[in-house]
């Protein structure tokens, strides 16, 4: 009978090692096939074996303890179904842990033992089709620059290396070099689309969405929003005006603009600060105006005022004059 | 090549999806962002960036599935900051097995009333196709003039790209909707404390102050203000601005643009602060940025000076208006443990639902309801922790204007539209730029980029037109070819004591052979109503002459809307007037545009 060990990956914190017997004490207390490395290794070359534990052993605290996200995705790949993270793990990360796959421990996390994965048969053409169809999206007639390898090598290269040395083929292609004397097709030879576009199910709705006025409108919108902003300033303006007549003594500033709106003169929103907005019989029936613009009716003289509260005296330069 | 195997074997990486987008307004950055979250909701791991700030080298080493969103500007054309993108997938000698490691789809944001709506996705879609790019599900491009709208559009090729996805990702746990993402970047409140610094000693420590680009575009350079002089009367309706800066080792042609950067006021930033109870005891404590912080235009300023306010201040647009992917993170920092807190939450998911689009845009884009507002209305339930801030609310972005004045190495000038209006909300609107201009002494320290258009005006004659702040960029030429080349400039505004900018230079400039105004007068009473394409029409025998005989180049700037289409159907019908049929003056107008005889730069 063949017994397996438990493989664990016993991952430091670049600032433990330092603590040399912190590292050793640690280490003895792991069972099983023990793989020491530093959480940097694993980033700049993710190990290609796949363990049953990763204990990770960080010194530090709150934001010395966050893992990137690239580096939890790691995490997941090299652990076996079933395999758990656990040690020095930060505590305020659980939605990237979740996100990457894990479930949430007794300050543990697990990689979950079975996955709906699809299943997906290389043979099946069906399904080759279905996955979006990769078609070239060019014709290949058009283009006239030739390939960095046989594109029949390209697609069958498996093989790390091969990759790694055609991306490093590519990235030549990037360099920085002033690029000023490079010669460039002319892009509207582009513009002859041959792929497939989406397009929405038309509308059947009422029609009802509002569209904004083109700045050359015209078509009559710009003149409606117009009106509509008209009569709006002219609702807000009554409201101010009903509410000064109304207004005590202790309310001379917003008779002042009152006489000021009577003529016509630019309003000094400065002087409008104080403005009791909650004389009686002053609160809408839908009882929603006094909870600011996102809650106000269509229409009502209050929109484009501010939120106040009933009882309150309530500040219209919330934002000073200028906003 | 992509392999069915690769599937199975859990080959590709959460991190391998790479959305990149090209965007002039913020709408297809929006949708971008948009889609970054809900892919992260599905436990994926995108990388987003608009397309000139990803470092192409990781499109080989980092991107199995790429995914560009992008808007078209002017004719045809890749937004500003896809402009490197593109020149670098034009070269010729890349080979077309360059990415075929990669997996495509693109999503394309247009407007059918434009006629090259949509093109500039296209070529980049064609193009990528090129260099081996796989399908990684059917693309689309968008119309905002349909009914549907753009949401329409990107609902459905939303949920093809999302069904693609899956079948490479099988194992996919979605996050629960309550679930709050951690910020792409963690912040940090650090003990101890910051030095006093203003504002403006603070703008030039940004990072490409010093930064070593091969592209000197991106170096910051400090000047100083020598003026910043009001040119209306104070009873004329716009406020429009010259600015001038001293500086040293300039280098800039007619025709390029100078990037400025605009701070926040400290009071809107107390003001949010008040907001937010529990950013105001930390917002003077050093604050630390973790992990790569995404490219910001100017770069952030020094990381040992940085608190919460200072962030809030240089470099967080809390006068934007709040989008849908800001509605789409923003709800689950409302606290529901009380009745208002649930109808909060309640509406604020309706802002960000593609069902209830016109929700959104009557609650924050038409009123231009601004995020610092927005959090002042929701602040009794409303907590962001800090971290949070640098995910939430968009960068400022650096704002470009037209050089105005003629080359030289010390002297910089600017005419500025100050930006100001009344929507339904009482008080006045006033852009971020055109406050912070405001707030502007001569003598202060300024930091601004410099951009290279390259445009050629050659040495036959040239016509000239620029209404309004259209102006600058014919004054920085006019300026510098004057007496070396004929020139016909139609200049329009309103009112000849309002807004009849630069005239006393114009009259000094006429006293020469070769230089002639044709001022377009619109709103005076004691002139006939005029915009440049009456005036151009006017002199329509000369225009003939200009264009057909002496091979002259037309130059036109200024605001978008019907002024840019309305000069151009004047040429047209001046061609037409010549002799040429409705096809051959169309013909001959788009061979001027290709060869660089009929330049337009509008915003």
């Amino acid at each position: 009978m063949v017994v397996q060990e438990v493989k664990v990956l016993y991952l430091l914190h670049p600032t433990v090692v330092t603590d040399e017997k912190l590292v050793v004490e640690t280490k003895a207390k792991l069972l099983g096939d023990v793989t020491q490395m530093l959480i940097s290794q694993i980033v700049s070359k993710p190990p290609s074996d796949k363990f049953d534990k990763i204990f990770y052993v960080n010194p530090n605290e709150g934001e010395g303890r966050y893992i990137p996200n690239e580096v939890l995705e790691i995490f997941f790949n090299c652990l076996n179904e079933g395999g758990e993270v656990e040690g020095d793990l930060p505590t305020d990360q659980d939605i990237d842990v979740l996100m990457n796959g894990f479930v949430v421990e007794n300050n543990k996390w697990l990689k979950p033992k079975k996955f709906n994965v699809i299943s997906l048969k290389k043979s099946n053409k069906e399904t080759v089709s279905k996955l979006g169809g990769f078609k070239r999206l060019n014709d290949e007639k058009t283009v006239k620059s030739p390939g960095l390898t046989d594109s029949s090598i390209a697609s069958e290269s498996e093989d790390e290396n091969n990759k790694r040395k055609l991306d490093k083929m590519k990235l030549t292609y990037f360099s920085d070099s002033d690029g000023e004397s490079d010669s460039e097709i002319d892009e509207n030879e582009l513009l002859e689309s041959n792929y497939t576009l989406i397009k929405p199910k038309k509308c059947d709705t009422t029609g009802k969405k509002r569209r904004k006025a083109c700045k050359d409108c015209t078509c009559g919108l710009k003149e409606l929003e117009e009106q509509e902003l008209n009569n709006q300033q002219t609702l807000q303006s009554k409201l101010l005006s009903s509410l000064s007549q109304q207004a005590t003594s202790a309310n001379r500033e917003a008779i002042a603009i009152e006489e000021r709106l009577a003529n016509k003169v630019k309003l000094d929103f400065k002087d409008m600060s104080e403005i009791d907005f909650t004389i009686k019989g002053k609160t809408g029936g839908c009882n929603s105006c006094s909870l600011g613009d996102a809650f106000r009716c269509d229409g009502c003289p209050y929109l484009g005022l501010p939120a106040f509260k009933p009882g309150e005296v309530i500040s219209l330069d919330n934002f000073g004059e200028d906003i | 090549m992509l392999e069915v195997g690769d599937l199975i074997t859990g080959r590709f990486k959460k991190s391998s999806i790479t959305i990149l987008y090209g965007s002039d307004t913020g709408t297809a950055q929006d949708y971008a962002y948009f889609l970054s979250k809900r892919l992260r909701y599905l436990s994926l791991n995108p990388t987003i960036a608009a397309l000139d700030d990803y470092p192409l080298k990781k499109l080989v080493t980092d991107t199995s599935f790429l995914i560009v969103i992008c808007a078209t500007v002017g004719q045809g054309e890749v937004p500003r900051n896809g402009k490197k993108f593109m020149k670098f997938i034009l070269k010729k000698k890349l080979p077309s097995d360059l990415l075929n490691h990669v997996s495509l789809t693109t999503f394309g944001l247009g407007d059918s009333s434009y006629p090259k709506y949509n093109h500039a996705i296209r070529k980049i879609h064609t193009r990528l196709g090129q260099l081996g790019c796989t399908e990684l599900c059917s693309s689309c491009e968008a119309d905002e003039q349909s009914s549907e709208g753009l949401d329409g559009y990107y609902t459905v090729w939303e949920q093809t790209l999302i069904d693609s996805l899956k079948k490479f990702f099988p194992t996919l746990t979605p996050l629960n909707d309550e679930a709050i993402l951690s910020p792409s970047n963690r912040l940090s409140i650090e003990t101890g404390d910051v030095e006093n610094e203003s504002d403006s000693v603070l703008a030039k420590t940004r990072a490409d102050i010093d930064n070593e680009y091969a592209d000197t575009e991106r170096r910051l350079k400090v000047g100083k203000i020598k003026s910043l002089e009001r040119i209306t009367p104070s009873d004329h309706f716009q406020d429009v601005r010259h600015l001038t800066v001293e500086a040293s080792d300039l280098d800039y042609q007619p025709g390029d643009t100078m990037a400025l950067f605009p701070t926040n006021s400290a009071e809107e930033v107390q003001k949010l602060l008040d907001s937010q109870k529990k950013w105001l005891s930390v917002a003077d404590k050093p604050l630390k940025i973790h992990g790569v912080v995404p490219y910001i235009e100017g770069g952030l300023i020094s990381p040992e000076k940085l608190t919460l306010r200072r962030l809030l201040t240089h470099h967080l647009d809390i006068m934007a208006i709040p989008t849908r992917s800001f509605f789409f993170s923003i709800w689950r920092f409302v606290n529901t443990d009380n009745e208002d807190g649930k109808r909060e939450v309640e509406k604020l998911k309706e802002f960000c639902d593609f069902e209830n689009s016109e929700e959104l845009y009557d609650y924050a884009n038409r009123p231009r309801r601004s995020i610092a507002e927005f959090l002042v209305e929701f602040e009794n339930n409303l907590e962001i922790p800090v971290q949070y801030v640098f995910d939430l609310f968009p960068k400022i972005k650096p704002r470009l204007y037209s050089i105005a004045s003629k080359p030289s190495e010390n002297t910089i000038e600017l005419v500025i539209g100050v930006v100001e209006y009344q929507t339904i909300i009482k008080r006045i609107r006033r852009g971020l730029c055109s406050r912070w201009l405001k707030s502007l002494n001569v003598g202060d320290d300024i930091i601004f980029t410099l951009h290279k258009q390259k445009l050629k005006f050659g040495d036959k004659p040239l016509i000239l037109v620029g209404p309004g702040t259209g102006i600058a960029p014919m004054k920085s030429l006019i300026e510098h070819r004057i007496g070396s080349q004929d020139m016909y400039f139609f200049f329009g505004f309103r009112n000849e004591t309002k807004d009849y900018f630069f005239k006393s230079q114009w009259d000094e400039f006429s006293k020469k052979d070769n230089f002639t105004l044709f001022p377009c007068i619109s709103r005076s009473d004691k002139f006939k109503k005029q915009y440049v394409q009456n005036g151009i029409f006017d002199q329509k025998e000369l225009i003939q002459k200009l264009i057909l005989e002496e091979e002259a180049v037309i130059y036109l700037c200024g605001s978008n809307g019907p002024m840019p289409r309305q000069v151009r159907e004047t040429i047209l019908e001046i061609l037409k007037i010549s002799g040429m049929t409705e096809e051959e003056a169309a013909q001959y107008l788009l061979s001027m545009e290709n060869t660089g005889r009929y330049i337009q730069e509008t915003w």
